[in-house]
C-alpha cells in the first residue's frame, strides 16, 4: 500500500483552487447563495475534494460540478425546513383543545380559507391529516393511493400548502 | 381577526421562520399568523422563499433562473479568503494524519482481531479519515486474494468510519465515507458468499449514502455493489433496473468509465441468465467504454468473463484461442483467488474439449486451494465437477474418495441443512458407486441455486423451491 505524500499535493491543490475561483464565484451568484452560508457549503466542496483528491481525476471541473449541486441541495434544505416548520405547527395549532371556542372557530375558518385555493387533490389529503389527523398510510388508503406514492404526494401538497401561507406568488389575491 | 392574529411578528422573526431557525412556539404563532392572511407578514416571507430552480425536461439538469442576473449580486470575496485559510489549515491536520496511519495501522495489527475493534472504537486517535481510507485500499486489494482479510479489514473500517468526527471533517463527507466502507465490506461478505450479511452491510451503506454529499459517482458506486448481490442472488430484474439507472445516472455525468463498468456487469448478469449473445455485446460496449488507467482490474474482470461466457454457451475453441491473452491479463494484474479461479475456468474449457486427463489436474490444484481459503461451497462446487470427470473416466474409487473428503469441509463451514442433505446423497450414491455424471450435475447445480437461496429444498430427481 502507497501512502502519498500530501506535500506535493497540497501546492496543486492550492493551485487548482486560485485557478476555478472566479468560476467558483460565478456558481455561488448564480444560484444567489447568500455570502453568510456560502462560507458552509463552499467549505464542505472544499472539504470533500481534499478527501477525495487522489480520486478525483478532473479537480476543476469536479469542484464546479460539485458546488453546483450543493447550491441546489441547499435551497432544497431550506425549503425542506420552512415546510416541516409550516407542518408541525399547523398539526399543534389545530390540536390544541384548550384553545378558546371563538379562536377555535377562526382557526378554522382561516385554515379553511386557505385550503380553498390549493387544488382540490391536496385539499382531500390535507383535511384527512390536519382534519381527521389521519396517518400517511391511512390518508393512502382513504383516497386509494399506494402506501409507496403517499409520501411524495403529501410532500407535494405540502410544498404548495407552505408556499400559499409564505404568499409565494399569490400576493394580489390578498388583503390587509 | 382575533387578537393573537392582529399582532404582527417582527421582521427579524419572520425572516428566522423562514431560515427554518425559529424556536418551535414562536414559529406555531408565525403560521398562525400568516393563516389569517396578512399581505403586509406575506410580503416579507415571501421574499425569504428559497429560490426555485428550474428543471429543464430536455437535459433533465436543474439549472439557476435569472442567473446573470444575479451573479453581481452577493461580495464573496472575504469568504472565499476565509475558507482558503481554514482548508490549508485542514490540509496540514490531514498531512499529518497520513502521515501517522502506517504507525497506527501496525499498532493495531499487532493486536488479536477480536481486540482491534474495541481499541479502534475506545481511542480516539485511532479514529482518523486516513486510516479508514488504508484500510479500505488494503480490503478492496485482499478481496481477490485473501477474502477473509477483506471481510476483517473492511469491518474494522467501517467500525472507525461510523466513530469519525463529522464536525472535524464534514458531515456529508463522512456519511459519504461510511458508504463507501459499509459498501466494501458489503462487497467482501459477497465474495465470501455471505450473502445475507452482505445485504445487511450493503442496506447500512445505502441509509449512510442518503445523509452523504449526493454525489452521483458514490450512488453509483453502491449501485453496482448492490446490483452485483442481486446477480449473486438471481435477482436479475433487480440487477438490471440497477445497472441501468447507474448507466443513466453515469451519461448524465459524462462518467464514460463508471458506464462501462455498469455495462460489464450487466453482460455478467445476462450469461448467468443465458443471455449468451447479449452478454458478449454487452461486454464489448463496456470494454471500449472503460479506462485502464482509471481501474486496470476492470479489464482484467472483462477479459476473464468473456472466456466464462464463451464456456458457458458451449463455444470451447474460442475459449481455447482466448485463453492466452486471459491469462496474461491473470498474471499481471490479478490476485491470488483471481488465479485459481481463473485455472477453474481453464478446467471447464479442458474438460470440454474433452481433455479430461489435463481437466482433472487442473480440478485438483483448484480444490486444493478452495480448501486452504476455507470456501466451502467453492470446494464442493469444484469437487463435483471433478468428480463428473473421474465418473467420465469410470474411476469410482476417486469419485468415492471426493464425496467422503468434501463432508466435514462442508459441515464445519455451517452450511444449511438442505445442502448438507445434498452433498450425502451424493456421497451414498458415490458408496453405492451410481453416481452418473447426471446425477452429479444435478447435485452441483442445487449448490449453486441454493447458495442464493437456501430455503430452495433438495429432491433426488428434481429440487423444488
Amino acid at each position: 500500500m502507497t501512502i502519498p505524500d500530501r506535500q506535493n499535493a497540497s501546492a496543486s491543490i492550492s493551485e487548482v483552487l486560485v485557478k476555478v475561483r472566479p468560476a467558483l464565484e460565478r456558481v455561488l451568484g448564480s444560484y444567489d447563495v447568500p455570502p453568510e452560508d456560502a462560507e458552509d457549503v463552499l467549505q464542505d466542496t472544499y472539504l470533500t475534494l481534499l478527501y477525495k483528491w487522489e480520486k478525483v481525476q478532473c479537480p476543476e471541473a469536479w469542484l464546479i460540478g460539485t458546488l453546483r449541486k450543493k447550491c441546489i441541495m441547499y435551497w432544497r434544505k431550506r425549503r425542506k425546513r420552512i415546510i416541516d416548520a409550516m407542518d408541525a405547527a399547523i398539526l399543534e395549532l389545530l390540536s390544541e383543545p384548550e384553545r378558546p371556542s371563538q379562536e377555535r372557530q377562526d382557526l378554522a375558518r382561516d385554515f379553511d380559507r386557505v385550503l380553498g385555493r390549493l387544488p382540490e387533490r391536496c385539499q382531500k389529503l390535507l383535511r384527512l391529516r390536519y382534519g381527521l389527523g389521519l396517518g400517511p398510510s391511512e390518508v393512502a388508503e382513504r383516497m386509494g393511493y399506494q402506501p409507496s406514492s403517499i409520501r411524495k404526494i403529501t410532500s407535494r401538497c405540502l410544498t404548495v400548502l407552505s408556499r400559499e401561507l409564505a404568499a409565494v406568488g399569490f400576493l394580489e389575491q390578498e388583503h390587509d | 381577526m382575533t387578537e393573537s392574529t392582529q399582532l404582527h411578528p417582527d421582521a427579524e422573526s419572520l425572516a428566522r421562520f423562514m431560515r427554518g431557525a425559529l424556536p418551535r412556539d414562536e414559529a406555531r404563532d408565525v403560521v398562525r399568523h400568516l393563516l389569517s392572511g396578512c399581505a403586509r407578514c406575506r410580503r416579507i416571507t415571501g421574499a425569504w422563499w428559497p429560490k426555485d430552480l428550474v428543471r429543464q425536461t430536455d437535459t433533465r439538469k436543474v439549472v439557476p433562473i435569472d442567473a446573470r442576473e444575479r451573479a453581481a449580486s452577493h461580495d464573496y470575496q472575504p469568504m472565499f479568503s476565509r475558507v482558503a485559510r481554514n482548508l490549508a489549515e485542514r490540509e496540514r491536520h490531514f498531512a499529518a494524519e497520513r502521515r501517522s496511519t502506517p504507525e497506527l495501522r501496525a499498532e493495531l495489527e499487532a493486536l488479536p482481531l477480536e481486540e482491534r475493534l474495541e481499541a479502534a472504537g475506545r481511542e480516539p486517535r485511532f479514529q482518523s479519515w486516513a486510516l479508514v481510507e488504508s484500510l479500505l485500499e488494503d480490503s478492496r486489494e485482499s478481496a481477490s486474494v485473501q477474502p477473509s482479510d477483506a471481510v476483517a479489514l473492511a469491518e474494522l473500517a467501517a467500525h472507525v468510519a461510523d466513530r469519525l468526527d463529522e464536525d472535524r471533517y464534514s458531515t456529508a463527507a463522512v456519511y459519504d465515507l461510511r458508504a463507501r466502507a459499509w459498501g466494501q465490506l458489503g462487497s467482501a461478505l459477497r465474495i465470501q458468499t455471505r450473502l445475507w450479511d452482505a445485504q445487511k452491510a450493503l442496506d447500512v451503506a445505502r441509509q449512510n449514502l442518503e445523509r452523504g454529499s449526493g454525489d452521483p459517482a458514490e450512488r453509483c458506486r453502491l449501485l453496482v455493489l448492490q446490483a452485483a448481490l442481486y446477480g449473486d442472488l438471481k435477482r436479475f430484474d433487480e440487477a438490471f433496473a440497477l445497472l441501468d439507472r447507474v448507466c443513466t445516472l453515469a451519461e448524465r455525468c459524462g462518467e464514460d468509465h463508471l458506464r462501462g463498468s455498469a455495462l460489464i456487469r450487466k453482460a455478467r448478469l445476462a450469461a448467468q441468465r443465458d443471455e449468451q449473445e447479449l452478454a458478449v455485446d454487452l461486454l464489448r460496449e463496456g470494454v471500449a467504454l472503460i479506462d485502464p488507467n482509471q481501474d486496470p482490474r476492470l479489464v482484467l474482470v472483462a477479459g476473464h468473463n468473456l472466456v466464462h461466457m464463451l464456456v458457458d454457451g458451449g463455444r470451447y475453441r474460442e475459449a481455447l484461442a482466448r485463453l492466452d491473452e486471459t491469462r496474461a491479463l491473470h498474471l499481471q494484474l490479478g490476485g491470488r483467488l483471481d488465479h485459481v479461479r481463473f485455472r477453474w475456468l481453464e478446467a471447464k474449457v479442458y474438460q470440454g474439449l474433452g481433455w479430461l486427463k489435463q481437466a482433472a489436474e487442473l480440478y485438483e490444484e483448484v480444490r486444493s486451494n478452495f480448501i486452504e481459503e476455507q470456501m466451502a461451497y467453492d470446494v464442493a462446487l469444484v469437487s463435483l465437477e471433478l468428480a463428473a470427470v473421474y465418473s467420465q473416466e469410470r474411476k469410482n474409487s476417486e469419485v468415492r474418495r471426493l464425496a467422503e473428503e468434501m463432508m466435514p469441509i462442508f459441515q464445519s463451514q455451517k452450511a444449511h441443512q438442505e445442502a448438507i442433505a445434498a452433498l450425502l446423497f451424493f456421497r451414498d450414491a458415490a458408496r453405492k458407486e451410481t453416481a452418473t455424471v447426471s446425477l452429479i450435475h444435478e447435485v452441483a447445480d442445487y449448490l449453486r441455486r441454493s447458495r442464493a437461496n437456501p430455503d430452495l429444498r433438495f429432491r433426488a430427481g428434481t429440487s423444488v423451491g
